[in-house]
This record gives structure tokens, sequence and C-alpha cells, in this order.
């Protein structure tokens, strides 16, 4: 028996990189579009909104009553992908140190 | 003790009162079978029951926790689970990952056990999207099958599923009981969910009837009139 953290992990590790990624290249799709010269996204909107498309990804996919099913609310969805976020943003900035 | 009950409960979506004073009581050991016609509350009455949806008053008790504020995730933690009409399994994973997942989990029986038991062991590659209705919920069971709850909440499981299948449905449901579970389920397949069921109540005008066992229910005049028909089976 896991704890619903090292359930859902793997979930976390497969999609959060590639959710933050778009992230990204949707902020630069805005930046290039109002400016001429866009700069590196800000990481708390990157990080914030990373978390909320995992949310949105989740019901996408029609797995809400699975993770529930599984004692895993919204809110811990949430977190876990801002929690990839994160460290994602964290290894950015220490990459481009 | 009861192992769950969400207590007098009522539920409005805007001016519609679906649900004045509704009561659905899970027993360990029992099926509990809930019948009413369409639009009568029976599934927002589920919902309620396992924490999808809020009531505007009533109460849900699990074993000796008051839930005022009920939620699926918690009551989970509280060994409920929630087989909903449609939409359980996710649409882009494989069956097999969903019953590991489960098994992970709670590990309270092998998922390959379980995917054997409800007759899924062929299409644990597949994903629901390419599975019948009634593989699709037979892949839905075998993920209830490996929780093995304390409370099953089972909204119209025999929905989409063959006639011939409905013994073998009915036969899971006992099982669970045989095993302690508390299993409260819905549906129209009145002969299958009479050869099911322990106890019945009776869903209609936003509230709720115990109509005790089904030669009991059977024999009960409005419950006859109103949702038998007239060809209601002899008990």
């Amino acid at each position: 028996m896991q704890t619903a953290a090292l359930v859902l992990l793997p979930t976390l590790v497969r999609r959060g990189p590639v959710l933050w990624l778009l992230t990204h290249a949707v902020f630069l799709a805005v930046q290039f579009a109002a400016s001429d010269q866009p700069g590196p996204a800000a990481p708390i909107p990157v990080i914030l909104l990373t978390g909320g498309l995992g949310l949105l990804d989740t019901y996408v996919r029609a797995e809400r009553l699975l993770w529930a099913n599984l004692g895993v609310g919204p809110g811990a969805l949430f977190a876990g992908f801002v929690a990839i976020a994160l460290l994602a943003e964290l290894s950015r900035l220490l990459v481009l140190r | 003790m009861l192992a769950l009950i969400a207590d007098c409960v009522s539920k409005s979506f805007g001016a519609h009162r679906v649900l004045s004073s509704a009561t659905l009581r899970a027993e360990p050991g029992q099926v509990r079978v809930i019948f009413g016609r369409n639009g009568q509350g029976k599934s927002t009455l589920f919902r309620i029951a396992a924490g999808v949806l809020q009531p505007d008053s009533g109460v849900v008790r699990v074993g000796t926790t008051t839930f005022l504020r009920a939620t699926l995730p918690h009551l989970a933690r509280h060994g409920v689970f929630y087989l909903p009409d449609h939409d359980l399994l996710s649409a882009t994973m494989r069956v097999g990952a969903q019953l590991a997942l489960v098994e992970q989990r709670f590990g309270r029986q092998r998922a390959a056990d379980a995917a054997a038991q409800a007759g899924v062991t062929d299409f644990l590659d597949r994903r629901p999207g390419s599975l019948s209705g009634g593989e699709l919920r037979r892949a839905e069971l075998a993920v209830a099958l490996t929780r093995r709850p304390t409370v099953l909440i089972a909204d119209e499981p025999y929905r989409g599923v063959a006639p011939a299948d409905h013994d073998a449905l009915t036969t899971l449901f006992r099982q669970f009981a045989a095993d302690g579970c508390a299993v409260v389920v819905s549906g129209h397949e009145v002969p299958s969910l009479l050869a099911a069921a322990d106890h019945i109540t009776w869903c209609t005008d936003g509230t709720t009837y115990e109509l005790g066992p089904p030669e009991i229910a059977c024999a009960h005049e409005g419950f006859r009139r109103q949702y038998l028909g007239p060809r209601a089976p002899a008990r």
C-alpha cells in the first residue's frame, strides 16, 4: 500500500515537464505577439499556470473520479503539478546562471 | 452499525428541487438496491453520498465519522468506492495501468486476480475508448474488485451490460457483500437487481422509502403501481 503522493508521482513526472514546456511556449507566443523583444517569462505565473493546466489535463482525460477514488483530490493534483513546475523553474535558473 | 449514511439530504439545482429529504443507507454484508423512475434523484443521492456533490442540507456519515462537507477523496480514504454511471476510467491510460494504480494505492487484491474475476484479462492493454459498453463496465468493476472497498456505491452498474452477463454481475455484488462490503446499487433491471438485493429502497418525489426485503417490497402497492408496473414479478 502506497501513499497517494507516491501513486501520483509517476503521472506527475511524465506529464508535468511537458505541461511546463507548453506553458513557456504559450508565454513566449504571447510575448512575441505583444512586443518585438520577448524576454524570459516570470517564474511564478508559469508555475501557477502549469498547476492549472495539469488540473485541466486530468479533467480532459476524464480522470477526476479515478483519482478521487484513490484519495487524490483536485488540490493535491494542482499542488503536484505546481511542485514539478517549481523544480523545473529552479533547474532552469541554475542552468542559466 | 451502518457503514455509510447520507442522512436527510436535500438538493436543488436553481429553482428545481431534486431531493427534499432523502436518505441512503449502506450496511455491511448487504446489497441494498435503490429503485426509482428517471429524474427522481437517485443519481443525485448517490453523488451526494459519494461526496461528488454537496447537499443543500443533510450530512454524510461513514462509520462514526460525520462529514458536513464530504468529498470523495476523503471518503475514499475511509473505504468508500464510487462507481458512477459513466466515466470512471481515464480515457488515455490502459486498463491494466489503471488497475495497477489501484493495487499500488490500496493493495487489497491483486489486479490480475480482479481482472480475471471480472473477465477483462484479454483487454488489459487496451484503452477504455476502444472497449464496448459491456467490456468497459466490467473493466470498471475490476477496478472496484481491486480496491475491495468497505462501501461500494454503484450507480446503474447493469447499464450497457448484456442480459446474459447480468447473473455474473449479480454474483460479483453478492461476493462483495459476503466479504463484508456494504453495497448500494441503482438501476432499472428489476429481475437482476431483485435477485441481488437484501433490501429495497424506493426513491420518488425527492424522498426515499425503505421498503425492506425484495418480497415485501414487491408486495408494496404504491411501489408496484408507480414503479414496477402491471408486469411486476410475483414474489
